[in-house]
């Protein structure tokens, strides 16, 4: 077993292998994968497809084809979630002052955050895409792929890892983790994977997980300020504003990365009402709420002092902590 | 010269004749110019009837020349339309280079919320230790072979993945 670490897109990236021989490859592999992405993908690049499509809202844009499949991929997101995982929130965050690198922000603490233009819930629905490689951002919009690309681009380097070697490798870009699965791997070990709010953390728990993809998204991480005002960078789309910080941080599982992750961004979102979606969609996870609880949903371990949230949901009356679950 | 009886009835005659003949004239005249007219306007109905045959005739082609035209436009339309659906770039900045990235496109694991791998507690034999940079092995814990069997040791453990908050 061997792992490495690099960094790409603003972020670390983790790569363990059960085949040590083949990480070097694996390595390089994910690099080139993540050089695409990011030359099509981010917001923070003159020269990105991304940038150009954005600065064109409103005409149709030849793109890499690569940015009209992360697009789709952020729809398929927002089509799940009714809107709340919304790929059209470039416009609120640069008004909220996130119109650069999150590592420069700090060059303009002094200024006042404008007044975020929210775009629509729907809105998404109006953005133009063809595969053979040509993208629309609807007039008056602007795409951020924030919310998605990363959960996207570690589901795409497991594919890249599993097609070119075929053997069992583990993917975390900054916290979305994607499996690889080994072309013969029987009664494997699973993966475990240490959980925290913040990188670099010591882990608030340990899991092992088998297959598919895991993602932890929080409204501790990724903050800047404006003239004194807080803000991260988890918006609600029908407000163009940061989410309520109803819970620190949520991880949450799914058959892939983009999954986990469409559902841990969607339960921020959500906030009190996270716990209920995330049952009704069948979604293993762990909410950490402000004051440092634990609920879990679907078949995620008990840790101590962990609440299950479907016994709140059914007997809302046995716990006064319920009652935020439950609210609205 | 004068005038008698027989002078009297030469006249008569004379006028009679002149008459007769004035009269035959404008008969003839009369029939000539009616049969020319009546010429004249069998000719122009029969001119009519042509016409009104050519007139339907060219009705008959315009019809259908309108149809095929209208046949034609819905074609070219629904191409249009067709064309319109999928449009063709406006914008053309980007040098035309293909990535092998996109190949791995298809190959991505369902991006639908739902279930996923199972979960469970961390205790899968992983004892600590963290992930080693540089692609040098993870933390190891092997096992040591005792007495005289050699057993094939166990894997090493794999190293946590971190999954911290983004």
């Amino acid at each position: 077993m061997s792992a490495t670490t690099f960094e790409a897109l603003g972020t670390y990236v983790f790569l363990a292998s059960r085949r040590p021989a083949i990480l070097p490859p694996t390595q390089r592999l994910a690099a080139a994968v993540l050089s695409d992405v990011d030359r099509t993908c981010s917001r923070f690049r003159e020269d990105s497809d991304l940038t150009r499509a954005n600065r064109q809202a409103g005409s149709w844009v030849a793109v890499d084809p690569l940015l009209v499949a992360a697009v789709r991929a952020a729809c398929s997101a927002a089509e799940q979630t009714g809107g709340l995982v919304h790929p059209l929130l470039g416009r609120p965050l640069v008004q909220l002052g996130y119109d650069r690198d999150y590592d420069e922000l700090h060059v303009l603490a002094d200024q006042p955050a404008g007044e975020p233009t929210p775009p629509g819930v729907d809105s998404w629905r109006e953005i133009g895409l063809d595969d053979d490689g040509a993208l629309r951002v609807p007039a008056g919009t602007a795409l951020d792929l924030g919310a998605t690309a990363k959960a996207w681009a570690a589901d795409l380097i497991a594919a890249a890892i599993a097609g070119e070697t075929g053997t069992g490798a583990i993917v975390s870009l900054g916290g979305d983790i994607a499996i690889a699965p080994d072309a013969d791997g029987e009664d494997l070990p699973p993966w475990p994977i240490e959980i925290s709010t913040h990188p670099g953390d010591p882990a608030e728990t340990t899991v092992a997980l088998d297959g598919g993809g895991l993602a932890t998204s929080s409204t501790q991480v990724r903050r800047w300020a404006r003239a004194g005002v807080h803000l991260h960078h988890v918006l609600d789309p029908r407000t163009g504003r940061p989410a309520d910080p109803v819970w620190h941080a949520v991880t949450a599982t799914g058959p892939s990365a983009t999954a986990a992750n469409t559902a841990s961004t969607a339960s921020i979102v959500l906030g009190a009402d996270a716990p209920g979606w995330l049952e009704a969609h069948d979604v293993t996870a762990r909410l950490v709420a402000a004051d440092g609880r634990v609920v879990t949903t679907g078949s995620w371990p008990d840790e101590p002092g962990s609440s299950q949230a479907a016994e709140l949901l059914e007997h809302p009356g046995d716990d006064h902590r319920a009652q935020e679950v439950t609210a609205r | 010269m004068s005038y008698t009886a027989k002078t009297r009835d030469r006249y008569r005659l004379a006028v009679a004749a002149v008459s007769g003949l004035a009269t035959f004239g404008a008969l003839t005249a009369t029939g000539l110019i009616a049969g020319a007219a009546a010429h004249d306007y069998e000719a122009q109905q029969a001119q009519k009837r042509a016409d009104d045959l050519a007139a339907k005739k060219a009705y008959r082609i315009a019809k259908k020349q309108r149809a095929a035209l209208i046949k034609a436009n819905k074609v070219y339309y629904a191409e249009l339309a067709k064309q319109a659906e999928k449009p063709r770039v406006i914008l053309r900045e980007r040098r035309h280079v293909t990535h092998v990235t996109t190949q791995y496109v298809g190959g991505t694991a369902s991006g639908y919320v739902g279930s996923g791998g199972s979960v469970s507690g961390g205790s899968s034999g992983y004892s600590g230790g963290s992930s080693s940079s540089g692609g040098s092995s993870g933390g190891s814990s092997g096992g040591s072979s005792s007495g005289g069997t050699t057993a094939p040791p166990p894997p090493p453990p794999p190293p946590p993945a971190p999954s911290s908050g983004s």
